[in-house]
Parts: C-alpha cells; sequence; structure tokens
C-alpha cells in the first residue's frame, strides 16, 4: 500500500518563466516518457528529516539513488553531498560534483542510477526557487524539503517540464510511519 | 590517442539513444566530446560552449579529476580510462517563498 503525500497541485502554474542552464540548451522534456511519481521508502523520509534537522538552519543536499520506470522513480538510497555554499549555505546549496561523480560509481556498481536530487528548504516553502529553476536539469526528481526551527518538515518533489517545474507525486513505501 | 569510457549523465542520455556508457576514440579529452558531437546530435552545443570550451554548468572528470585542474579539454587520454561527465548541481531556497507549506510533512 502506499501513501501519497503530494496531492498538492503545486506551483508550477504560477511557476515563473525561466531558462535551463546554459550547459543545456534547447532541452525540450514533457513526454509521456517522463516519470511522474517518486516512490520513497519510509525509511528514506526518516533520514531526511534527520538530515534537514540536523543541517538547520543551513541548507542540505544530496542524492536520491535508485531506479527509473515509465511513470515512476524508486529511490532505493538517500546520500548526502557537501554543500559547496560556504558563503550562502543558508539559501544556497552547490552540490560537489565530486560526491555526485562518487554517487554515480557507486550506483553503477549496483545497477542503479542516480535519480533524483534532494535539498533543503530552510524557513522556505518546499517550492522550487528561481535559484533551483535556473540551474535545473530534465530527467531528475527534484525533493525539496521545508523544515523549520522547530523540526517541523514538508516534503515536495518536482520534475523539470520546459521551462518550469511540475509537481511530481510522492508515495512512500511503508505506510507504517509517522508521515 | 586510445579508446575511452564516456559515462553519460541522465539529462543527456535522450541524445545517445539512453546509451549510459560508449566507448569512443580520442588522443585528447576535446577529441573525444568533439567525436561524441560528431556522432550524437545536439550533444555538443550542450557540452560545449560556442567557443569551444566546457560550458560552466557541465564538470568534466578524467578517472578522478575534474579536466580544469588537468589541461582542459588539451588534456591527452590513453585506452582504457573513464571520462564522466558530470551535470552541476546547485538551487536554494534564495528568493522562495517562506511560511507556511500547504503540503503533507510533519515529524
Amino acid at each position: 500500500m502506499n501513501i501519497d503525500i503530494h496531492r498538492d497541485g503545486g506551483a508550477a502554474g504560477s511557476a515563473p518563466s525561466l531558462r535551463i542552464p546554459e550547459g543545456f540548451p534547447g532541452a525540450t522534456v514533457g513526454d509521456d516518457r517522463s516519470p511522474t511519481r517518486l516512490a520513497l521508502p519510509q525509511a528514506m523520509v526518516t533520514q531526511l528529516r534527520e538530515l534537514a534537522e540536523m543541517s538547520f538552519p543551513f541548507e542540505a543536499c544530496g542524492l536520491l539513488i535508485g531506479t527509473a520506470g515509465h511513470h515512476e522513480v524508486v529511490a532505493h538510497e538517500v546520500v548526502q553531498a557537501r554543500n559547496l555554499s560556504s558563503e550562502r549555505a543558508r539559501d544556497r546549496y552547490i552540490l560537489d560534483p565530486e560526491d555526485f561523480l562518487a554517487a554515480d560509481r557507486s550506483a553503477r556498481q549496483r545497477c542503479l542510477d542516480i535519480v533524483g536530487i534532494w535539498h533543503t528548504h530552510p524557513e522556505h516553502l518546499a517550492v522550487p526557487s528561481k535559484t533551483d529553476l535556473d540551474a535545473a536539469w530534465e530527467g531528475y526528481s527534484y525533493l525539496i524539503i521545508s523544515v523549520d526551527a522547530l523540526g517541523d518538515t514538508v516534503f515536495k518533489s518536482w520534475r523539470l517540464a520546459g521551462d518550469r517545474f511540475a509537481p511530481e507525486a510522492i508515495e512512500i513505501a511503508d505506510p507504517s510511519g509517522d508521515a | 590517442m586510445g579508446i575511452v569510457t564516456v559515462r553519460i549523465p541522465t539529462p543527456l542520455r535522450g541524445l545517445t539513444g539512453g546509451q549510459a556508457e560508449v566507448e569512443v576514440d580520442g588522443a585528447t579529452v576535446g577529441d573525444v566530446l568533439k567525436t561524441l558531437g560528431a556522432r550524437y546530435e545536439g550533444f555538443g552545443e550542450r557540452v560545449l560552449d560556442a567557443g569551444g570550451g566546457v560550458r560552466p554548468f557541465v564538470n568534466v572528470y578524467l578517472g578522478d579529476q575534474n579536466i580544469r585542474q588537468l589541461e582542459g579539454l588539451d588534456t591527452p587520454v590513453q585506452d582504457g580510462q573513464a571520462l564522466h561527465i558530470v551535470p552541476a548541481v546547485a538551487g536554494g531556497s534564495q528568493g522562495a517563498a517562506s511560511g507556511v507549506d500547504l503540503g503533507v510533512g510533519g515529524r
């Protein structure tokens, strides 16, 4: 049994028109092969909450390792990466490319792949910012975790669709948790 | 000069027919990337800029080293080496709305 914790229609309709990364001109997405659901085991939700809380008030970031199917991304592992944004770590993240490299190698050895990118928004909504959109790539789930000073968290997942983010449903693999 | 294995990141696999790894012959990293650009339409302009340099949102690793710390595109490659194209991943809440979210969460 799965629990969909992402029933919000999201802000895609109101998202500003923004560019994709300079390294990726002319991208087109949104065909029917794009996964529209992120399956996240409860243990990973718990792990991500802890990472978000421990990093507060700074942004934490990392990768999701798993498999990408026809309409679903299944996360198997959470990897935390270093945030290289030392001066703006409260509201920016730059994921260490060497952590990306290491995660990709580790995933490949297990016939898995990097399927998503997660980061926290301390004291901000779990909605992509212009900064997020400016640097977004197609083909990944972008899991954003809003966290406040009390440790309350909100998870939302997004996927780049052309020049905007579209919301992506999250399904928790184990409903016995407290999400 | 040699055949290197190039690891393609997910966002670029649509250009390589879904292949995550491709083998390319070349003498330098630049040779390899140009060959990929010739082999796969659209690949070159997504990795290299108009001046022929690596785009700022793209990192290229030869083995464990970023080619920016080596000789860049002139870095020689040897048979059996691995070239990794790593997308730059960044963002953050700067400019995002703050306040109470409507999603489902909690502790």
